[in-house]
């Protein structure tokens, strides 16, 4: 496949892959209550919360490694949302801005953590296995090797910089391209790329080592 | 020594995440199945990303809605919202109003008098400070006492006029035989008053003669109780010290017979 020259990579990183000039429906009613909540109306934006209050909070859980935590910065990321949504420009995708909202902010409290002081999801497994909402019929065992597993996971992102959870997060969880990432992140791409591919090998190494 | 597979080593997870061309992929594929190395690390990448794969997404433990309460604006917020230029054009105008508040300020005047407070505006026409300096009571209060005396003897001069005036209606009134007979009682009535100023005056002379001399006769023999005392005392120190000389003049004259003595 050639590759896209920048300006191309960047119009679809910001529009999202729709074809120019043509904007889905999902996409026009999100528009619609943006341009509500730019209004005034706090119903409108309350929609926009619903549709992204999953993915900010699973983003901000996944970063801090903490649920009162992870509630609080989501709490936190939509009034930010909704006190700068005048800010917003619409030619803009409104997830690629909240998404800056929220690894900011993540970060920034990671950043205020005491050096040294790590938390885990796993210090509260019984509140953790009811968050998870396991729906699934899953054997004892089954359901015990992806505890493990999980927690080796959650082990191995809490030794990564605050830098390189972010990008871990945006890139593999929330799956958004390098481009995406670049902008919300304000980072050249070459040094997302980087930086991605170098904390895939330190998990690499961490859950090599603790599997073994 | 250069490792050979550091670039296909680069290439491996890149190739996983979908950031490889064609020409990557194919030479991937040529090489991984000659170099164990390369696909177990190929399996470590990929085993990696499955085991992230495991974290899914959970539940939000409640909605993070936002309620007018929480989103009112405040004036900060308003503030903070504003423009650079509409900022400064409303810092501008509040330091305006400011400065003119104070300029305002100053020109007031506040007074407290008697428990009602005045307010008024513009310069001041007193210069200097306000009074505060202290009060001449006793010249106050003899200018006061001069002023009222002055006003009741005008008053007693209007009345003795008026009087006066209503005795001279009278007398003219009067015949020429009445009229002697009125000057020849106020005559006599005259000198009873000026004979009794007289004695009175006397008298006065004479009590004031005897108090005074009764004061000098006290104070006389205070003087002299003083002085007697006085005397007694220097006598007793005059006789205690005519003892003393006379004592020493006796140890004298034993030390004297002594020392005679031991000679």
């Amino acid at each position: 496949m050639p590759r896209r020259n920048m300006e191309e990579t960047l119009q679809q990183a910001f529009l999202g892959n729709r074809a120019l000039g043509a904007e889905s429906p999902e996409r026009s009613q999100e528009t619609a209550w943006v341009l509500a909540s730019q209004r005034g109306d706090s119903l409108a934006f309350n929609r926009l919360v619903l549709k992204w209050e999953k993915s900010i909070y699973n983003l901000a859980l996944r970063m801090l490694q903490n649920t009162d935590e992870a509630s609080e910065a989501t709490q936190d990321v939509f009034l930010s949302a909704y006190q700068n949504i005048r800010r917003f420009r619409l030619d803009a995708q409104f997830s690629t801005w909240l998404y800056r909202i929220a690894a900011n902010h993540c970060i920034s409290m990671l950043r205020r953590r005491p050096p040294g002081v790590h938390y885990s999801l796993d210090d509260h497994r019984e509140d953790n296995a009811v968050a998870q909402g396991l729906i699934q019929r899953q054997s004892h065992e089954e359901e015990v090797m992806l505890q493990e597993s999980r927690h080796r996971v959650r082990q191995a992102l809490e030794h990564l910089n605050p830098n390189q959870k972010a990008i871990v997060e945006l890139k593999f969880f929330q799956e958004l391209t390098f481009e995406q990432i670049a902008v919300i992140t304000e980072t050249p791409l070459s040094t997302i790329k980087s930086r991605f591919y170098a904390s895939l090998e330190q998990l690499r190494v961490r859950l090599g080592s603790e599997k073994r | 020594m250069n490792d050979p597979c550091a670039n296909f080593k680069n290439l491996i997870p890149r190739s996983l995440m979908g950031e490889t061309n064609g020409a990557e992929e194919k030479a991937l594929e040529s090489h991984l199945p000659d170099c164990p190395p390369c696909a177990a690390y190929r399996e470590q990448i990929l085993q990696t990303l499955q085991q992230l794969q495991s974290m899914n997404d959970v539940a939000v433990p409640r909605h993070f809605f936002l309620y007018p309460q929480a989103n009112r604006t405040s004036v900060t917020n308003l503030f903070s919202r504003l423009s650079p230029a509409w900022k400064a054009t409303l810092a501008a105008c509040m330091t305006m109003i400011l400065l003119l508040t104070g300029f305002l300020a100053d020109r007031v005047r506040w007074d407290f008098n008697e428990g009602v407070l005045a307010l008024s505006f513009g310069p001041s026409t007193t210069p200097g400070v306000h009074a505060s300096y202290p009060v001449d009571a006793q010249a106050f209060k003899a200018e006061l006492v001069q002023l009222v005396e002055g006003k009741l003897r005008q008053e007693h001069l209007r009345w003795i006029q008026a009087i006066r005036e209503d005795l001279s209606e009278f007398s003219a009134a009067l015949t020429e035989e009445q009229q002697g007979m009125l000057q020849a009682r106020l005559q006599r009535s005259e000198a009873q008053v000026d004979q009794q100023m007289a004695v009175t005056q006397t008298m006065l002379q004479e009590q004031t003669d005897r108090s005074l001399k009764n004061l000098y006769a006290i104070l006389r023999a205070e003087r002299q109780r003083d002085l007697s005392v006085l005397t007694d005392r220097l006598d007793r120190m005059a006789e205690h010290g005519t003892a003393r000389e006379n004592e020493i003049d006796n140890v004298l004259a034993t030390l004297i017979e002594l020392a005679e003595l031991r000679n």
